[in-house]
């Protein structure tokens, strides 16, 4: 998949985003998905079962997201839980998220215009 | 493993909404995920439960709904969320435009039959505009976070008394300064003491609702001014004479002029610096008018006062990492350690309570606004069968429409979608009109309910109730047209076709139809015993008597400010002045005061000791109202004096204190004896009772009496005192006159709080006559809705059986024979609604109880009515049809075969 054919399926939806980036270090189970999401969003972004598991098994479906088995140590906890790891195609796309993000924001003009803000990371 | 509790029992039925494709491998999790958020709500209390159930049922309407509808149709479910993935499915052609083609048609076969489309989209927006309008309501003032910083950790403490019927007291000083200096629980606490003041020196004098906050109040709240600073620390160095203004009162009286800071403020005839503006959008928690705030100092004096002085409200935030209840366990080991070391100082069962500011916020109006959204959603229940039963009808002439189209190659999905679609499209329309009319009735509504329900004047249709109108009736128009569409499912292409071009009736739509009658006049009757209920309450307590005469009574509220009133005597020899004035004025025909008027809202109790009686052990010592009054007071509210005698001006500063106690206290502690010449004592003062009054209501006429004892103001003298004045004629045509005679002794004083006795009893009924116009207004609809069901069905029927009547009476049966089987076939339908009715709301009626008063949830007189009422309905919408049925030709009805 070329770079032209990823940019033409951004800008994600951000809650879509945020998922994937859960997801970036390790695989993980849908509760830890919405605690690392609603965590590093500061309560911004908030999922609810439903908008989690629909937008779940969307991007199962269209391959940015599969099931994996449960991690070492994690096995027996509870059967019933699956877990989701990202694809490769799925870090592709949020690599390109992130990057329209950062070009966007790293404008001169936006630079100058944010630096009277407060800063944070 | 352990029982589910109910409510994940509950949302795992709802899951249901969602298609196999999603319910099916992820089920368990959401249902696990939802347990461990119930969980947490639940520690939390049950505001926390409230907001986690209406955010659930947003959550499963909005992508359970959104999911179901993909299936549905057959969309692909990859469009909406990223953009462009997956390979496009051949030959779909986008189910965008395949909609976009269903909805045009819907459209255009609506415009065929614009009467029919008219009365769907009307009958829909009344169940849409009355769900639109009740959830505004509950979207504000349920759902709206409160103008906080991080509003779920501020809780309220409060003093509380299980034996003085379970009074919620405010909190001492001293109570203050060692909650906030000796427990961890909070990372802040802050405490405020609601003082109306004058305001003078610009224009006319205004009593201002204003308040005193310690220093660290705004900090507390998390909420930072729009300009200028809030208190910091003149307040230690006692210069305590700034102010700090609400955003409202800043745009009112001072046109949101920036420049306001560091002018001068004249309140209770001292200067006050603006240092700085709240944002328009921060209220006062514990008092939503204040206008301003001026510094709460608090010194040893305060300090050292007893721990039951209590005043102050107090607030505070939880420290990161505690929960509520770890705070309360706190709060309760903390009261139970001052117990035992001051065991005089409190009753047997007194503690501290922390409640979150969210569960408090919501408390008093929680319980109605849940039953008129129960009540709404049935009427759109109501409407939504209605409506089906019209498609269904219409769908059964189209049979041989769709049976062609079926024969010649088109799909059944395709079917389903240009039913599915007719009902959306229905919907929507429903929608236009509903959120007409829940404009309309969201102004009614906030008319009525200004007073009973404080914060309603900031409700409005906003973004989320918009968005919840829109999948309402999304949702509506699915449903209905799914109704269509299901029982098409199974219809015989084959027989559809033979029927020829006979306009068949579907058997199978007839059996449908029958059962929406059955349950809307189920539901209709659970309605009209709702309403029948709270009507009878009502009645009752019109009928309570308050104790004094209301009618033709205006009251006003003055207080004298410490400048010009610096002690007892200046106020006194105020109100000497003031009644022989009063009593001048034409019209006025008896004049009094008294500190604490009944249905004013305001209240001042206190402990005390009825010399010679003792409390048994774990019973509460005498406790109750109360009141300073004037002579004269007694004739201007109408209070009949029951023995001995009431205040005169012969009473004064200089002979023996005396009291007068309400006809309550002589029940309770001298029932056998004469009350006249006992003795009951407030601390170090004795005083002797020399009269009895009847007991006269104080917060509503359903409130549990209390003890009430009267003082004389020129023996106990005040400074704020509410004037009562009995009037011949219109009372408040007498306020300028009134007026007048105030302004003649002090220019400067303004009359606060003016309102006739009957307006102010009358507001305290304000919330039950709102659930009661609401409810009645829904079970009218209701009523309609389920009559003009029953008349829809009971056509079709006669309709369809034209020609067997019509060879009945060839055979020589008479008309009142072919009146009897019509109506016997429609009664048969409507006896079962109203059986089932019947258990409907018997079960349900529980949920009405804590707004009922002296009416049983089962009360039969009001059932019986309400049985009545709908059989007469019901047998009219049956008795048209049957009318029709007699007058069949019988050569005609034959003549169609």
């Amino acid at each position: 998949m070329t770079k032209a054919d990823l940019n033409r399926r951004l800008p994600l939806n951000p809650r879509v985003f945020a998922i994937l980036a859960a997801l970036l270090e390790e695989p993980a189970h849908g509760y830890r998905i919405k605690q690392t999401v609603e965590e590093r969003s500061g309560g911004a972004v908030t999922l609810d079962p439903g908008s989690l598991y629909r937008t779940i098994a969307k991007l199962l479906q269209d391959g940015l997201l599969e099931e994996v088995p449960a991690p070492q140590g994690e096995e027996s906890v509870d059967t019933r839980r699956r877990y989701y790891g990202i694809t490769s195609f799925g870090r592709a796309l949020a690599a390109a998220e992130a990057s329209r993000l950062r070009h966007l924001l790293d404008r001169p003009e936006l630079r100058a215009g944010f630096a009277g803000g407060e800063g944070t990371d | 493993m352990a029982r589910e509790p109910f409510a994940v029992r509950l949302y795992r039925g709802a899951l249901g909404i969602y298609p196999r494709r999603i319910r099916g491998v992820h089920g368990d999790e959401m249902a696990a995920m939802f347990h461990a958020t119930w969980v947490e709500a639940r520690r939390l209390g049950s505001g926390a439960t409230t907001r986690l159930m209406l955010r659930t049922m947003r959550d499963l309407a909005v992508n359970g709904g959104a999911a179901r509808i993909e299936a549905i149709l057959g969309l692909d479910p990859s469009g909406p969320v990223t953009r462009n993935l997956g390979p496009t499915r051949e030959g779909r052609g986008g189910g965008m435009e395949t909609m976009l083609r269903d909805l045009k048609h819907a459209l255009r076969g609506m415009a065929r039959r614009p009467g029919f489309a008219l009365l769907a989209v009307l009958t829909l927006g009344l169940g849409i505009g009355g769900n639109t309008a009740v959830f505004s309501m509950v979207n504000a003032l349920l759902l709206r976070p409160l103008p906080y910083a991080h509003p779920s950790a501020l809780v309220a403490l409060n003093h509380f008394y299980p034996s003085l019927d379970n009074l919620e007291a405010s909190v001492s000083a001293r109570g203050f300064r060692d909650y906030s200096t000796e427990t961890h629980s909070f990372s802040g606490m802050a405490a405020e003491s609601g003082r109306p003041m004058n305001l003078t020196g610009q224009g006319d004098p205004e009593r201002i609702d204003a308040s005193s906050a310690t220093s660290d109040f705004f900090h507390t709240m998390g909420v930072a001014p729009a300009l200028g600073r809030t208190f910091g620390s003149e307040v230690n160095t006692g210069d305590a004479h700034v102010v700090v203004l609400n955003g409202g009162f800043w745009a009112r009286r001072f046109g949101s002029d920036p420049g306001v800071l560091g002018k001068t403020l004249e309140l209770d005839g001292e200067p006050y610096t603006v240092i700085g503006v709240m944002p328009p959008t921060f209220r006062d928690f514990f008092s939503r008018q204040v206008e301003l705030w001026i510094p709460l100092v608090l010194r040893e004096k305060q300090y050292s006062r007893s721990y039951t002085n209590e005043y102050l409200s107090v607030v505070a935030r939880l420290a990161p990492g505690t929960t509520l209840e770890g705070a309360r366990t706190e709060m309760a080991a903390f009261a139970e350690k001052l117990k035992k070391e001051m065991p005089n100082q409190f009753t047997a069962r007194w503690t501290i309570h922390v409640t979150g500011l969210e569960e408090l916020a919501t408390a008093s109006v929680r319980p109605a606004l849940f039953v008129l959204l129960g009540a709404v959603v049935l009427v759109l229940l109501i409407a939504c069968a209605n409506v089906a039963s019209l498609l269904l009808t219409r769908a059964s002439g189209q049979r041989r429409q769709m049976a062609v189209r079926l024969a010649m190659g088109a799909s059944r999905r395709d079917v389903l979608r240009r039913l599915l679609a007719e009902g959306v499209v229905l919907g929507l329309g429903g929608a236009g009109v509903g959120l007409l009319l829940g404009m309309w009735g969201l102004d009614g509504l906030k008319a009525l309910a200004s007073r009973s329900m404080p914060g309603i004047a900031g409700v409005s249709l906003d973004r989320g109730v918009l968005l919840f109108t829109l999948v309402v009736s999304v949702g509506t128009g699915v449903l209905v047209g799914l109704v269509p569409a299901v029982s098409s499912r199974h219809s015989d292409v084959l027989g559809a076709l033979r029927e020829g071009t006979r306009a068949g009736v579907d058997p199978a739509a007839l059996r449908l139809r029958r059962l929406f009658v059955v349950s809307q006049l189920a539901l209709s009757l659970a309605l009209l015993a709702g309403a029948g209920l709270l009507l009878r309450s009502m009645a009752r307590l019109q009928a309570v008597s308050p104790g004094f005469n209301p009618k033709g009574v205006e009251t006003f509220y003055l207080s004298l400010p410490g400048t010009s009133y610096p002690d007892g005597a200046a106020q006194r020899r105020f109100y000497d002045q003031l009644l022989p004035a009063l009593r001048g004025v034409p019209g006025v025909t008896a004049a009094g005061v008294e500190s604490v008027l009944p249905f004013s809202g305001g209240w001042s109790t206190a402990s005390f000791t009825v010399v010679g009686y003792q409390p048994r052990s774990n019973e509460p010592g005498p406790w109750g109202d109360i009141r300073i009054v004037s002579p004269g007071f007694r004739e201007a509210l109408g209070l009949p004096l029951l023995k001995g005698r009431f205040f005169t001006d012969a009473d004064g500063p200089e002979t023996p204190t005396v009291a007068v106690v309400d006809q309550e206290l002589v029940r309770r502690y001298w029932p056998h004896e004469d009350p006249i010449g006992k003795q009951i004592s407030f601390g170090n003062d004795t005083i002797e009772v020399v009269g009895v009054v009847g007991h006269a209501a104080h917060e509503g006429l359903d409130a549990t009496p209390r003890v009430q004892v009267y003082g004389s103001y020129r023996q106990f003298p005040r400074a704020g005192m509410f004037v009562v004045v009995r009037t011949k004629g219109d009372p408040a045509a007498l306020v300028p006159g009134l007026r007048k005679a105030v302004e003649a002794l002090d220019p400067k004083l303004p009359l606060a709080n003016v309102a006739t006795m009957e307006s102010r009893i009358s507001n305290s009924m304000g919330d039950r006559r709102l659930s009661l116009m609401l409810l009645a207004v829904f079970a009218a609809v209701a009523l309609a809705l389920a009559a003009t069901g029953v008349y829809g069905v009971m056509a079709q029927a006669v309709g369809q059986r034209t020609r067997e009547l019509g060879v009945r009476m060839a055979m020589g049966a008479d008309r009142g024979a072919v009146l009897s089987l019509v109506m016997r076939q429609g009664m048969t339908l409507v006896a079962v609604g109203v059986g089932l009715g019947l258990a409907v709301s018997l079960a349900v009626s529980r949920v009405l109880r804590s707004q009922l008063f002296d009416t049983a949830p089962t009360d039969a007189a009001t059932y019986a009515l309400v049985v009545v009422v709908l059989l007469a309905a019901a047998t009219l919408a049956t008795l048209l049809p049957a009318l029709r049925a007699t007058r069949v030709d019988p050569v005609e009805a034959l003549r169609e075969e």
